[in-house]
């Protein structure tokens, strides 16, 4: 629609400049819909008319395919993905359900969602997962002590010891990690020390016991106190799910009832 | 006065003198108008001598002066009276005192006597007091003075009452005391106590005489007293006699009181006393009753009672002990198992062949263990069983296979011939099973078992009974063989009848839970009343008849009451078994080794129709007492009803306490309670009911005061120290005068109310601590730090912020751990600095945020609290396990309480009917555990595991509780669904292992009788 407006002012004329800015605007205007996906290379809905129940591993190959690439948000394929996932993992639960948790996990939006399924695929099969939870880099004694001195010199006006840190990738992305617990997030840290001069930077009791925190689970590595543990980490529940209930996790009873596709829905 | 021609010289000496020639002699001597010594002249002289010549100007005055002393001496030596011829001391040349006049005064005439008498030569008064002054009672208070170490309380006390006694006033008195003290001063010591010497003695009060009682109680005492201090031989030897005998006396009490039986037990013995009589009296009664002779067959009827069987003696017996010889073999039996390790080491190296030595030691193997394995420790009995299948496993071909199971081959139904004959035969019978369910040993050993099992065994091979295979195919081996021996009841020689019966006895202990004992029992029963043979006659039949109702709990708290009744019902309505035998059994019920409830009229005639039987049978069935535990007792769990009340009223307490908990210190207060709870309940299952009694205790405390006991300070606000930076400044202006520096610091003490610093100040002062140079002004810094600013929390950020400019010293890390109580590692320790920096880092987060160190106690008491579950757990099953010294982390000590519970489940076996395994809890525990990112959600993963073992246990133990059990752990799980924290999901998950308990628990029976009374 540009090109075509752009060619019209190109020959020129009020009538094309308005044209022109029309097409701007219309264009500013439209709704912010996701991009087309990208071509696939088969055909869709003729792979969804084969799926066959008796070949649930079709299912779950599909669905890898779809999710391959998706954008992020909510999609139609994304929804896709999902059920062919569900599906797989419920025709053929001894093999293929650990997988299509993962799979799912993977298509999760938010950390909660994801957990649940990472969960499940441990319960059906405890190889398949080392750990549910997002883990935190493992860190060292050495570098804990020195992001940890760090911290205090930057508390004290010498900020060089954390621009240092914070330039360098892994222990970036350590203190990354504690991003949340972090006075003003690890983008303020950086900018103080960017600032230069010797100015103490200002920070209040509540700022350097938020600090020091980090520091105490730094130097703990893994074994905080309690104390520390609940004001870095809070108190989020266990994702308890019972082996009875994961099939339905991974796909309704009603839609797993209709595994075939023909003519555009899924059917019994 | 003229004394010369010179008359400026005159009146300097009147002067001097103080008064003129006419004055008189008597005047300058100063002596007054009485009557006079010659002592008394010539001390006048004396001592206006002294006088004159301590205060004459000149030396020339003085002699005047003197001259005129002596001429006024001289003119009055004719007209003095003799004296008492004495030296009259001179006194040492030192300084004479100023005179002071005194002015003796008394108000009353003195009356006679020799304290208060009057002076035998008046002493006119004069400026000094001397010895001549002093009276016979001023000798007497001074004698007091001088030994009682002067004025004193008690010296005043004394003078006092002499004063009294003399008649002086207060005021004289103490002109008097003035004077001597005067006197002492001037008389020195010598002098002093020259008079003190003089002082007349003074009689002492003649005593009050005593009245006559006062007299008769001081005549005893003194008696007692002459005893006790063991004057003569004979006193003491009454003495030693007398605490001779109080010594017995109190060793006779002591001894009686310990060896008193309580009330309980006391009544509970005149209980049994009483029915031993009643018993006696009827023995009695039957003996000298008439005898109807054919009674022993068919007895006399009488309306309404059958006269029951009659014996010499109870029909009853017992085998002898276990052999010696098992005894002996128990001790080879390690030895046994190593022979059979190695033996599969060599199977493996040549699968084909099996020596004939192989062999042997194989069978020799397998008749220890056969002959010995009641006597095992479960362990070793789980070691034997393990070396027998790791031979077995490598058993691939047929032959060997077949070689190898010979020594397992087994009829359980063959007549017994040797007293280990039930040991042996459950052996293999249980080995046998075990080989069918084994999905490692080879199948051609496996079918061999399997073809036997179905073959001698029949029934299910036991892999979901519990006790597993080996418990139920040894089982079912020792029913058969039951049925055997019943048979061969006056065929088997005596003793080896009652032997084998024993082993028989002991096998069934060993291999079974006390309500499968019972039913085992019960069946045996039923088979000695269905074969008959010789019921009725002493014999071995009726004394296995009488040993079995011994054995048999017939009591309503017994295990399995329903059985037995259903049971008795069966024998009752069963046409095959005779009358007589009936007859038997009711007899020995009823007889002197019977049981309580059961009648005379309950026995049955022999030759009762089968409606006499039924109407006997409805009597016997309302007579039966009801049951106290439901169906398939299992184990229950007796315990005093108090805690149980207490238990049923803190379990919905603590739920409220945990679904209102708001704060995260809220909710580990709330976990603690929980915990605790759970731990009282383990240790009632551990039948350590003290202790229990105590935990409970203490959540009841802490329900009703919502006091947890847990030591937290209170939160301090230290006040920070004003004018933040004037601090700083001084000391900066100070430069490096070390001594302006230390004052400087110093001065922060002043400041009592201060307990922190501002931040530049802090700063300053920090800085001084860590590099303050020379090494007095840090060590000043230091003192202050620690006396002053310890708890300030911007003085703490300091601390922690700046350590690394401090030296790796020995007095650095003293002065870090009096200041952060952390106790450091050694500074070669490579952890070191970590740990400084750690120790600070939680001084610092201490004191700024006041739950912290609340948080952190309450988080450690709960791994305490979990750990001591841990333990109490553990004491149930063989094994040990070593827990990690030190304080207990929270979800450590959750897993080693999973794993105590685990074992626990491990020694048990699947419930009947059970549909799942430890295998499934296990992987559910690794599934949780990947769920859990840090210690909080790890210990509710821990929890859930040890919840879910727990339920496993309980339904092994206690299978009537099944439905109720169930229902608990889907509860638990939708808890741990709703649940909005770890924390809350951990407590509520505590709470439903005490719910479990608790299912099981019933009220102890406090009848000492049991259902027998």
């Amino acid at each position: 629609m540009i090109d075509r407006g752009m060619a019209r002012v190109g020959r020129g004329g009020l009538p094309s400049v308005i044209a022109l800015a029309a097409c701007l605007l219309a264009g500013a205007a439209a709704p912010m819909v996701p991009a087309d996906p990208p071509p696939r290379g088969f055909d869709l809905q003729a792979r969804l008319e084969d799926l066959d129940p008796a070949r649930p591993i079709e299912y779950l190959e599909l669905a890898e395919e779809i999710a391959e690439g998706l954008a992020t948000g909510e999609s139609a394929d994304r929804v896709l993905a999902r059920r062919l996932y569900g599906l797989a993992g419920r025709l053929d639960p001894d093999r293929l359900a650990a997988s299509a948790a993962l799979g799912l996990a993977s298509l999760a939006t938010d950390a909660r969602t994801k957990e649940r399924y990472r969960a499940a695929a441990s319960l059906l099969d405890p190889e398949s997962v080392r750990s549910v939870t997002a883990d935190r880099p493992e860190v060292d004694a050495e570098t804990a002590l020195e992001i940890g001195e760090a911290f205090g010199d930057f508390r004290s006006g010498r900020t060089i010891g954390l621009r240092r840190a914070l330039q360098d990738p892994a222990r970036e992305r350590l203190i990354q990690g504690w991003d949340h617990a972090l006075p003003g997030g690890i983008e303020w840290l950086r900018r103080q020390t960017e600032a230069g001069g010797r100015q103490r930077p200002v920070v209040d009791r509540t700022d350097a016991l938020a600090m020091i925190r980090v520091e105490l689970a730094l130097l703990d590595r893994g074994r905080p106190q309690w104390s520390t543990l609940l004001a870095l980490e809070g108190d989020p529940p266990i994702v308890d799910l019972r082996v009875d209930r994961v099939p339905s996790l991974l796909l309704d009873d009603a839609a797993a009832s209709r595994p075939r596709h023909r003519g555009g829905a899924w059917v019994e | 006065m003229s004394f010369g021609s010179d008359p400026a010289r005159d009146a300097a000496v009147a002067a001097l003198l103080g008064c003129t020639r006419a004055a008189g002699p008597r005047a300058i001597l100063g002596l007054g108008d009485g009557p006079i010594d010659r002592d008394t002249l010539d001390a006048a002289l004396a001592t206006r001598r002294r006088q004159v010549e301590s205060n004459a100007a000149t030396r020339g005055l003085a002699e005047a002066a003197i001259a005129e002393l002596e001429a006024a001496a001289a003119a009055l030596r004719p007209s003095a009276s003799e004296g008492r011829s004495r030296t009259i001391p001179r006194p040492p040349s030192s300084p004479v005192p100023p005179v002071r006049p005194v002015h003796p005064k008394v108000s009353a005439p003195p009356p006679p006597g020799p304290i208060a008498g009057r002076s035998r030569t008046p002493v006119r008064p004069t400026p000094r007091i001397t010895a001549a002054h002093l009276t016979p009672f001023d000798r007497l208070v001074l004698s007091i003075l001088v030994s009682g170490g002067g004025w004193n309380a008690r010296t005043r006390v004394l003078v006092a009452g002499l004063a009294h006694q003399a008649g002086l006033d207060a005021a004289t008195l103490r002109r008097v005391v003035s004077g001597l003290a005067s006197f002492m001063r001037q008389q020195g010591v010598a002098g002093t106590f020259g008079e003190v010497a003089r002082a007349e003695h003074r009689p002492a009060p003649p005593p009050p005489a005593p009245g006559r009682l006062e007299s008769t109680v001081l005549r005893m005492a003194e008696g007692v007293g002459r005893e006790f201090r063991g004057d003569s031989r004979s006193s003491f030897y009454r003495l030693v006699t007398l605490f001779g005998l109080v010594a017995v006396f109190f060793g006779v009490v002591l001894v009686t009181v310990l060896t008193a039986p309580s009330p309980v037990v006391r009544d509970t013995n005149l209980r049994r006393q009483e029915a031993e009589e009643l018993l006696t009296r009827r023995l009695e009664e039957e003996k000298t009753a008439a005898v109807d002779p054919t009674h022993s067959v068919t007895p006399s009827t009488r309306p309404g009672v059958v006269r029951p069987a009659t014996f010499e003696r109870p029909p009853m017996f017992r085998g002898d002990a276990v052999p010696e010889t098992v005894v002996f073999d128990l001790g080879r039996l390690p030895a046994a198992v190593d022979d059979l390790a190695t033996l599969a080491r060599r199977l493996e190296l040549d699968v084909d062949r099996l020596p004939e030595a192989a062999r042997v030691q194989w069978e020799d193997a397998i008749g220890l263990f056969a002959r010995t394995w009641p006597r095992m420790p479960s362990d070793q009995r789980s070691q034997v069983l393990a070396s027998i299948l790791g031979v077995l496993r490598v058993a691939e071909t047929p032959e060997v296979a077949d070689r190898l199971l010979a020594a397992l081959a087994v009829d359980p139904e063959a007549p017994i011939r040797e007293e280990l004959d039930p040991w042996r035969r459950a052996f293999r019978s249980g080995v046998l099973g075990e080989i069918v369910v084994e999905q490692s040993l080879p199948e051609s050993v496996r079918e061999i078992a399997r073809r036997w099992v179905a073959e001698r065994l029949p029934g299910s091979d036991g892999r979901h009974a519990s006790g597993g295979p080996f418990a139920a195919l040894g089982g079912r081996a020792l029913d058969l063989m039951g049925g055997t021996l019943v048979e061969q009841a006056g065929v088997l020689g005596i003793g080896d009848f009652e032997d084998a019966w024993e082993r028989w006895f002991e096998a069934q202990a060993a291999l079974r839970r006390s309500d499968e004992v019972q039913r085992a029992l019960v069946a045996t029963l039923g088979r000695v009343l269905a074969v008959n043979r010789g019921l009725g006659n002493p014999g071995p039949s009726t004394d296995l008849l009488g040993r079995l109702v011994r054995e048999i709990d017939w009591t309503a708290a017994g295990p399995d009451p329903e059985s037995l009744r259903d049971a008795y019902q069966a024998w009752m309505r069963d046409s095959s078994i005779d009358g007589q035998a009936l007859w038997v059994l009711g007899s020995v019920l009823d007889g002197p080794a019977g049981i309580g409830w059961f009648r005379p009229e309950f026995v049955l005639d022999p030759q009762a129709t089968p409606g006499v039987r039924l109407r006997v049978l409805a009597d016997v069935l309302d007579a039966w007492p009801e049951s106290r535990t439901p169906v398939a007792r299992g184990e229950l769990l007796p315990v005093e009803g108090v805690l149980l009340d207490q238990l049923d009223r803190l379990i919905p307490e603590m739920a409220a306490v945990i679904r209102d908990a708001g704060t995260s210190r809220e909710l580990l207060e709330a976990l603690l309670g929980a915990e605790r709870l759970a731990l009282a309940t383990t240790l009632l299952a551990a039948d350590r009911t003290r202790e229990a009694e105590a935990v409970i205790g203490q959540v009841i405390s802490q329900v009703d005061s919502q006091e947890t006991g847990v030591d937290i300070p209170d939160p301090r606000s230290p006040v920070v120290r004003g004018n933040d930076g004037e601090f700083a400044q001084s000391l900066k202006e100070a430069g490096r005068d070390a001594d302006a520096r230390i004052a400087i610091i110093d001065s922060l003490l002043a400041d009592a109310l201060a307990g922190d610093l501002g931040p530049r100040d802090a700063e300053a002062l920090v800085q001084e601590a860590w590099r303050g140079s020379p090494a007095a002004v840090r060590d000043v810094a230091r003192s202050v730090v620690l006396d002053a600013f310890s708890n300030g929390p911007n003085v703490a950020i300091e601390m922690l912020n700046t350590v690394g400019r401090a030296a790796r010293s020995e007095d650095t890390a003293v002065f870090i751990e009096q200041y952060t109580d952390a106790i450091l590692p050694s500074r070669r320790d490579d952890d070191w600095d970590a740990a400084v920096r750690r120790a600070l880092a939680r001084h610092a987060v201490s004191l700024l945020d006041a739950d912290a160190i609340g948080i952190d106690r309450l988080a450690n008491a709960v791994g305490e609290t979990v750990l001591a579950r841990a333990r109490a757990r553990e004491g149930e099953v063989a094994a040990g396990t070593a827990f990690g010294a030190g304080r207990p982390d929270p979800s450590s000590s959750a897993a080693a309480a999973a794993d105590a519970a685990r074992r626990v489940a491990t020694g048990l076996f699947l419930a009947p009917g059970g549909d799942r395994s430890l295998e499934d809890l296990d992987r559910r525990r690794l599934a949780r555990r990947r769920l859990a990112s840090d210690p909080i959600r790890r210990l509710v993963a821990e929890h859930v595991a040890e919840l879910e073992y727990l339920e496993f246990i309980l339904e092994a133990r206690v299978p009537v509780r099944r439905v109720e059990l169930r229902s608990a752990m889907e509860d638990a799980a939708d808890d741990r669904a709703e649940a909005d924290s770890g924390l809350r999901q951990a407590a509520s998950t505590v709470l439903r292992m005490v719910e479990l308990e608790r299912l099981r628990m019933i009220v102890r029976d406090t009848d000492p009788l049991g259902g027998m009374g």
